[in-house]
């Protein structure tokens, strides 16, 4: 049989529409697939190694760990920022551009991750970046010669080698950094409702592109937060703090005292207070699925909660426990309801 | 459990048993795994044996056997196995007709490099993007067959479907000019 029949052959398998005799043809072919002549252990022990190593891996896909439901945490108070005026606007048209191309000539680096996966790397002057699920850091071919800067598509934390020579600044779709301080975490998903940055030890001082005037010095364990998207009706003072955009402080996790906004960096999800439309965007990512509302409502609720291996279905099942909503799942596609 | 028949096993599994699924996998692993080791490579057949056993797993409630069970997974593994070859084939005349200039013509390991470029390429798209392109790809539906299942234009989905193989000309440009 040629390779262009077999070709034919699959491609009729894939949409189902094989007659008996195709399929017979098809399975024939099958049949005489030897590809692989050498043998496939080469003792009993190594196939006794295998059967061990497999087991463990189907048991890891298997079992989720156990779901911690927190207690529901008020948020602390905002520190008040005028944001007004400042102009976020998202380029919708092509949120497939990335990034700005940096101006050198020879290729930037760039590390990509794939959604459902996250990676710690070193940069060239030593400073260690952890690298959330669909994110994309670009640096320069002469990063770590004359200056320190990087770009960032998605969520990462740093941890700064410190140089008083050479700040490490870290431009975003929506703001730049530059670090005076040390650990930190960013969050510029393009797709997201919001951008942040949380400050763990240091300072940093975070500009916006629409307005490079304006600074915010952060201390340890405040962070920045603010639409990536003009907000709807108004954007004084008081309608981003009710929203919960501005300055204000990084949430703790009452149970084990460590920071929500960087439980990603332990492979965990965390969320505080968060509402159930945002949390959405986090599932995405994170499952590869698409989350519908079609009730409104359901978008508002807020949970509060951690999760560290449970799948797509778990985790939502573990959310039911505090309040009230119904979910199906369709293949890739999840429907809210209350 | 090894004195149990596999029929029993298998309404031991329905019932949520541990054991009777360790047995099933310790009585079938190795058969599947020489099979998918013959027709494929060591790595496929790593993750065929899995992906087997994990369904086996997720649906043990709702699998009722009308064969015995070893020519049950014999025939999933068969399944897989095809659908495998199926999956390479479709991609490699689609990605054949984005670059005439033959970027797959490397070795082995280039091929594989190459691969885990245009895979996080393809994670990296916006989900709607994503779900377009790898029903063209690997789905093997024509752009109309698409925008009727998502009930979008057809110059929508053409649309998305340049802009995805866009997306992914520049990652594989940029990965060859890298190297």
């Amino acid at each position: 049989m040629n390779q262009e029949r077999i070709d034919q052959l699959l491609t009729l398998y894939g949409r189902n529409e094989c007659s008996t005799e195709e399929l017979a043809e098809l399975h024939k072919w099958y049949q005489q697939l030897d590809t692989n002549q050498a043998p496939p252990f080469t003792d009993d022990k190594a196939a006794a190694q295998l059967q061990a190593q497999l087991w463990e891996q189907l048991k890891t896909a298997r079992q989720p760990t156990r779901v911690f439901r927190l207690p529901v945490w008020a948020r602390v108070a905002a520190v008040a920022i005028v944001l007004a005026g400042a102009a976020f606007w998202l380029v919708q048209t092509n949120s497939s551009k990335t990034t700005t191309p940096l101006a050198v000539t020879p290729a930037p680096k760039k590390i990509s991750i794939p959604y459902g996966a996250t990676k710690k790397i070193q940069l060239p002057d030593g400073t260690e970046v952890w690298l959330n699920a669909g994110s994309e850091l670009l640096y320069a071919a002469d990063f770590n010669t004359r200056h320190r800067t990087v770009q960032l598509s998605g969520e990462a934390f740093f941890d700064v080698k410190k140089d008083a020579e050479r700040p490490f600044i870290i431009n975003t779709g929506k703001m730049n950094i530059r670090v005076l301080g040390t650990a930190f975490n960013v969050k510029a998903y393009p797709e997201d409702k919001t951008s942040e940055a949380s400050l763990i030890r240091g300072a940093i001082e975070v500009s916006m592109h629409g307005d490079p005037k304006k600074k915010f010095i952060l201390r340890p364990n405040e962070k920045i937060v603010f639409p990536n998207r003009p907000l709807p009706g108004s954007n004084d003072l008081e309608a981003l703090q009710r929203e919960g955009y501005a300055l204000s402080s990084v949430s703790i996790n009452p149970v084990d005292s460590s920071v929500v906004e960087t439980a990603w960096t332990n492979n965990r999800l965390a969320f505080m207070n968060e509402r159930f439309g945002d949390i959405a965007q986090q599932l995405e990512r994170k499952f590869e699925v698409k989350l519908h509302f079609e009730d409104s409502t359901a978008a508002g609720l807020r949970f509060t909660a951690t999760f560290e291996d449970e799948d797509i279905r778990e985790t939502l099942e573990a959310l039911q426990y505090s309040l009230p909503f119904n979910f199906r799942i369709d293949k890739k596609d999840i429907y809210i309801t209350r | 459990m090894k004195n149990y028949s596999d029929v029993q096993l298998l309404k031991m599994l329905r019932e949520d048993s541990e054991q009777a699924y360790r047995e099933i996998y310790d009585r079938y692993w190795k058969v599947l795994y020489e099979t998918a080791f013959r027709k494929t490579t060591a790595d496929d057949a790593c993750d065929l044996v899995q992906d087997i056993f994990l369904y086996l797993w997720k649906n043990r409630h709702t699998i009722f056997l009308e064969v015995q069970l070893n020519t049950y997974l014999q025939a999933a593994l068969r399944h897989k196995i095809i659908d495998l070859y199926r999956l390479r084939s479709v991609r490699e005349r689609y990605y054949a007709q984005i670059f005439p200039s033959g970027a797959f013509s490397g070795n082995e390991y280039e091929l594989k490099e190459l691969n885990q470029v245009i895979r996080s390429a393809i994670n990296r798209m916006p989900s709607r993007m994503r779900e377009i392109f790898l029903l063209n790809r690997d789905g093997d539906l024509p752009s109309a067959a698409i925008a009727e299942k998502l009930s979008l234009s057809d110059q929508t989905i053409r649309n998305q479907i340049s802009t995805a193989i866009q997306r992914i000309r520049l990652a594989v440009d940029h990965y060859q000019r890298s190297k």
